[in-house]
């Protein structure tokens, strides 16, 4: 009887250990491998591309998902798609609808892996106020949405810009995405604003393609009370190579050691030699910092290691 | 037939690819992987390597280097990146690459492109 209550339970243990392993193998069968399953889709959204027939629409949200993912991929690869075609497809599969959808109703990551995937979309003007009234907390998700709608209405990239926030370590793929949307990006009116992105994103540009033209308003930027925006607009005097005078000199005064260090790298790096760096030594000096002469003594050790090289 | 090496960190960049120039008519296979690829270039002859790998030509391994030095001619090496970092790029040219192209890629004029290099090479 004992051996009884013991065996029994035991054996239903088993048949319920093997139906779940069973239900588990049916489930990673039918899912099939994922990898294939977006080459399928990568295929037929290029013949839709190349022949015009839609493809037919997702019944599954992990097909949806696939398509969407698909989708971003190509765009990002190929000049294929054009942005009327990417309209069509978004409407006609439902891809725009769920994805809206999912970034309003998801989680952080849901929400960043949805506005990256609506990014390649164009949206209708309901869609995209929907995507405003978004405030994603999630870096990667702001970006994305700043990206949204920015692609949406590019003549008001100012304004869109001027009431958002992004951490200033994603103003260079804001940067390099919206080059790759071919948004153009209105320099003199982000100068314009003295609010810290736009400010961030026209100093990107303007050290990214060196436009002289520039040069004044980046001084300009100076006098700015964020430590992000003077370094960034340091960062585009010497890539433009400035003439080194005092109103960069006093832009670093209230900068900690290890930043002003960082500063003369800068410039050293852009090719900057002791000479044209002096007004530095000069006021590091007065202070009596241990970065008086740094340029000269940089400059001396590289000029040794090379020689040992 | 000519033979064509695809290799690239998104599946769907290579499929993408593989479907663009199918039409030329030539023998296109895709690696999986980074490693694969240096494995497919040292144990094949491929006539054109398109790639989005960049860690085999910068890491010092000096493998344009060592595809040179084999009896069978070195393929033509095409680099595609979302990359647009001047450093990294002439470090690519240094390296030994033919030729760097950015996405997004305009199909036609990659199939302009890549017909051009198969008819020149003897």
């Amino acid at each position: 009887m004992n051996a009884l209550s013991i065996f029994l339970p035991l054996c239903l243990l088993l048949l319920l250990a093997e139906g779940v392993l069973l239900l588990w193998l049916a489930l990673r069968v039918g899912r099939g491998d994922d990898t294939d399953s977006l080459r399928q889709t990568t295929a037929r959204l290029y013949r839709y591309a190349t022949d015009g027939g839609l493809p037919p629409p997702p019944r599954t949200a992990r097909a949806r998902q696939q398509m969407a993912e698909s989708l971003f991929s190509l765009t990002r690869h190929l000049s294929l798609l054009s942005p009327t075609e990417r309209e069509r497809l978004g409407r006609r599969c439902s891809l725009t609808y769920h994805l809206v959808r999912r970034a309003e109703r998801g989680g952080a990551f849901a929400t960043a892996d949805a506005l990256q995937l609506l990014s390649v979309l164009p949206l209708s003007d309901d869609y995209a106020e929907r995507i405003a009234r978004l405030s994603p907390a999630e870096p990667l998700a702001q970006l994305y949405r700043l990206l949204i709608l920015v692609c949406h209405s590019p003549d008001r990239v100012a304004e869109i810009l001027s009431g958002s926030s992004l951490p200033a370590y994603l103003v260079p793929h804001l940067v390099a995405r919206l080059e790759e949307c071919r948004v153009e990006i209105p320099c003199r009116s982000l100068f314009a604003t003295r609010q810290s992105l736009p400010l961030l994103v026209a100093l990107r540009v303007v050290a990214r393609y060196e436009l002289a033209d520039y040069e004044e308003e980046v001084f300009g930027a100076l006098t700015l009370p964020s430590g992000e925006v003077r370094f960034a607009a340091l960062t585009a005097l010497a890539k433009l190579g400035a003439t080194v005078d005092r109103r960069i000199v006093e832009a670093t005064s209230a900068m900690t050691l290890d930043e002003r260090r960082g500063v003369m790298r800068l410039f050293l790096r852009e090719g900057y030699s002791a000479r044209a760096l002096h007004l530095f030594d000069e006021a590091e000096a007065a202070v009596g910092s241990p970065l008086a002469n740094y340029a000269a003594r940089r400059l001396s050790l590289r000029k040794r290691n090379l020689i040992k090289i | 037939m000519r033979k064509i090496l695809l290799a690239f960190p998104s599946p769907i960049a290579a499929e993408s690819l593989s479907l663009v120039l199918g039409t030329l008519g030539a023998q296109i296979i895709v690696a999986a992987s980074a490693r694969a690829m240096v494995e497919e270039l040292m144990a094949d002859s491929y006539s054109l390597l398109l790639t989005g790998y960049l860690a085999p030509f910068m890491c010092g391994d000096d493998l344009v280097d060592r595809l040179s030095r084999r009896s069978a001619p070195r393929p033509t090496i095409f680099v595609i990146s979302h990359l647009r970092c001047e450093h990294s790029l002439l470090s690519l040219y240094e390296s030994g690459v033919d030729q760097f192209l950015s996405f997004p890629l305009s199909p036609p004029r990659l199939l302009r492109k890549v017909a051009e290099e198969l008819s020149s090479r003897p």
